[in-house]
């Protein structure tokens, strides 16, 4: 399925202003078609909209809340995708697939795997983008 | 086709995923709206009617596969809006479900932009596609509707009588193979015809026009149903593709001779049904469908019977009989003559078919166009009394006298085997049209030389005696006697003149009618009429007294061989 990405490489090459740790911004922007407000403009409302899904996330998995906790990872895992950041993308796709064959003693783990390039990512929107 | 701007709907919870798609949409040259959950995106669907839906799957409120099911089911087959699933649930599962919901494409992240282009471009090809094909049925279906209207406005709406003769007409597509015709003759009969093309629609259709034509200018020029069978059956086998042909019924029903004349070819049994609605007489078919042979049967003749006043002539076609229900079962000939006997009695005859045929089909789809008519046998003859006209006294002296010359004169003398074969009236009439155009007045016209040919024939040439028209048994044997003599004429003559005297504002003509006969006592016969025509009840002598009645002067004069009749017509008579 990456494979789809590998003609767009030279895009990214182009725009070497955005640079989000975590993202690669060539494939983010590919995705919009090259137009670089709106890249920006997406990369704020993900901030905007996903900020709170690391402490979401958290909290479904401490209640047991498996509807949430499987809605906000289904979310976030297209969301990184459309925006390039992809290692988010695999790392929400490794607990998504989890939670869809329901192996809960992996959500834990899968989880803290995850966090670490969440925060990586808002951080890098915050300081680049946000707080400009 | 992709230079037209187009709607899009966008149903997915996140705000950032709309907004990518609506880019890559615009770019495709969408105008987009945007819903955040299922239940919101099936409003905007109805609200906007979008060209193409783009659907997340796990949205709140309502799932996206709820969603597509929902809009699927508004969509109906009037209209096809693709609809796309947008996700990253890479399973089966997913792809099998977004079938299921009615789906017509999944795209699964991550996809380029070009992938994403490609798949819009494929679906929409495939949805251009269903519109042409939709909007071309639909064109053709105006089409049909409007043709059907124009045939059925010539063929129905010009049906004599429609008030009185009852019809049951239920097409099972557009066009009908099945056709009803009226049409009253110039002696006052009336002629109804039930005809049933093979199989159904626009290809069982094309032959009613020419049908049709062909009985209402047959009818109105006073030929017989033999005649006017002869003719269809000619006119469909030279007309019609092999495989297609004509099953008919007619009858002429004749309220003056209290009889009717009946033909079937290829129909299910005909009936005459009393105003009790018991079934008096079934007339079976004695002749193959019309159009199949070139010429019709050297037996084929019409039937004649005896009606009462009050008694109804009815025809069916196949598919009333043979409409079947959920089982398979066909309604069948018990069920239909039980409706009809009870409706007939209830005075409701169609509707009581129709409910019956309901009840039983219970909405299984109809295979053959299913008809009825049903002909009361009285109230046809028209009050001839008040249409006679002499000649003004003002225009008599001023115009002509009695050493005028006609205006044209005309004279056919029919010998031997002739008289069984030729029907002079309808040539007399034909020419008469021809020279001075048709009108109303020629009717009358038509009534009287009718009425004396026949005379002169049967009296005349093949010496039958009226006494046996006393009652409505002896008028069968008369018609028996009559065609027996016919059979094994072969001298004797009839000679019909014609002159015609016009002036302003009308004419007169004159009619003279010569027999070969043995004549009659002129005096002794004309007074036996007049007292038998205070009695109504009489069947004989009627037809002269009409006679009397339309003309001006009506004179039998070497020793009863020969008539002389003068007819007048006048305008604003």
């Amino acid at each position: 399925m990456n494979d789809n990405f590998t003609d767009f490489d030279n895009l990214g090459s182009q725009s070497p202003e955005i640079n989000i740790a975590g993202i690669d911004a060539s494939v983010g922007l590919n995705n919009v078609l090259g137009d670089e407000s709106l890249f920006l403009e997406i990369l704020s409302m993900f901030y905007q909209d996903h900020n709170g899904d690391g402490i979401k996330l958290e909290q479904a998995i401490s209640s047991n809340d498996y509807a949430s906790l499987k809605h906000i990872v289904h979310t976030l895992k297209g969301v990184s995708c459309s925006v390039g950041a992809m290692p988010l993308f695999e790392k929400t796709k490794a607990l998504d697939e989890a939670i869809n064959k329901e192996m809960k003693q992996d959500y834990l783990p899968l989880y803290q795997a995850l966090i670490p390039e969440f925060d990586k990512v808002m951080n890098s929107i915050s300081v680049k983008i946000i707080n400009k | 086709m992709f230079s037209i701007e187009r709607l899009a709907l966008i149903v997915d919870d996140s705000k950032t995923q709309c907004l990518v798609l609506s880019k890559l949409l615009e770019e495709e040259n969408y105008t987009v709206i945007v819903a955040n959950d299922g239940a919101s995106g099936v409003q905007k669907y109805i609200k906007h009617k979008p060209d193409l839906v783009l659907m997340d799957i796990n949205m709140p409120i309502m799932n996206g596969f709820e969603a597509a099911r929902q809009i699927k089911n508004l969509s109906g087959t009037n209209d096809l809006a693709p609809l796309i699933f947008i996700t990253s649930m890479n399973t089966d599962q997913a792809y099998i479900d977004s079938v299921d919901s009615g789906g017509d494409g999944i795209l699964v992240r991550p996809f380029s932009p070009a992938v994403f282009k490609a798949k819009i471009k494929s679906i929409q090809r495939i949805s251009n596609l269903y519109q042409q094909v939709k909007s071309l049925q639909q064109e053709q279906q105006q089409d049909a509707e409007l043709a059907e209207k124009m045939m059925s406005e010539v063929i129905e709406s010009r049906n004599y009588a429609l008030d009185r003769v009852q019809v049951i007409k239920k097409p099972a597509t557009i066009f009908s193979g099945d056709i009803q015709l009226t049409a009253l003759c110039p002696n006052g009969d009336i002629h109804v015809l039930l005809g049933d093309f093979t199989g159904h629609g626009l290809r069982s259709s094309i032959g009613a026009i020419p049908v049709t034509e062909t009985f209402r200018a047959m009818t109105k020029k006073g030929f017989s149903v033999i005649d006017i069978i002869a003719q269809l059956n000619k006119q469909l086998n030279q007309l019609l593709p092999a495989d297609l042909f004509f099953a008919a019924g007619i009858v002429c029903i004749s309220e003056h001779e209290k009889s009717a004349y009946i033909f079937n070819a290829g129909l299910p049994d005909g009936y005459l049904f009393n105003n009790k609605g018991k079934i008096k007489k079934q007339f079976e078919s004695t002749h193959p469908p019309l159009g199949i042979l070139p010429d019709l049967l050297p037996d084929a003749k019409v039937e004649l019977i005896n009606i009462d006043l009050s008694d109804h002539v009815v025809f069916i076609s196949d598919g009333i009989i043979e409409a079947r229900n959920e089982q398979g079962e066909l309604f069948g000939v018990e069920r239909f003559e039980h409706a009809a006997t009870e409706g007939i009695a209830e005075n409701n005859l169609v509707s009581n078919v129709e409910q019956y045929l309901a009840t039983f089909c219970r909405g299984v789809p109809q295979e053959d166009d299913i008809s009825l008519v049903a002909a009361p046998c009285n109230n046809w003859l028209k009050k001839v009394v008040s249409n006679r006209a002499s000649i003004p006294e003002e225009i008599y002296q001023e115009e002509f006298n009695d050493k005028s010359i006609p205006a044209w004169s005309w004279q056919l003398k029919l010998s031997g085997k002739l008289l069984k074969n030729v029907n002079p009236i309808p040539m007399i009439m034909n020419q008469i049209n021809d020279i001075e155009g048709a009108g109303e007045h020629w009717h009358s016209l038509y009534t009287i030389l009718t009425e004396l040919f026949v005379n002169s024939l049967d009296h005349g040439v093949l010496g039958l005696s009226s006494s046996l028209k006393q009652s409505a048994e002896g008028f069968s044997q008369f018609f028996h006697e009559k065609a027996h003599r016919l059979e094994k004429l072969d001298s004797g003559y009839v000679m019909i003149s014609l002159k015609y005297f016009p002036f302003t504002g009308g004419g007169r003509m004159e009619i003279n009618i010569k027999d070969s006969g043995k004549g009659f006592d002129i005096k002794q016969v004309m007074q036996k009429n007049q007292s038998k025509s205070m009695d109504s009840g009489a069947l004989s002598g009627r037809g002269i007294e009409l006679v009397k009645q339309l003309c001006d002067s009506l004179t039998f004069v070497e020793d009863g061989t020969s008539v002389i009749a003068n007819f007048v017509w006048q305008i604003n008579q």
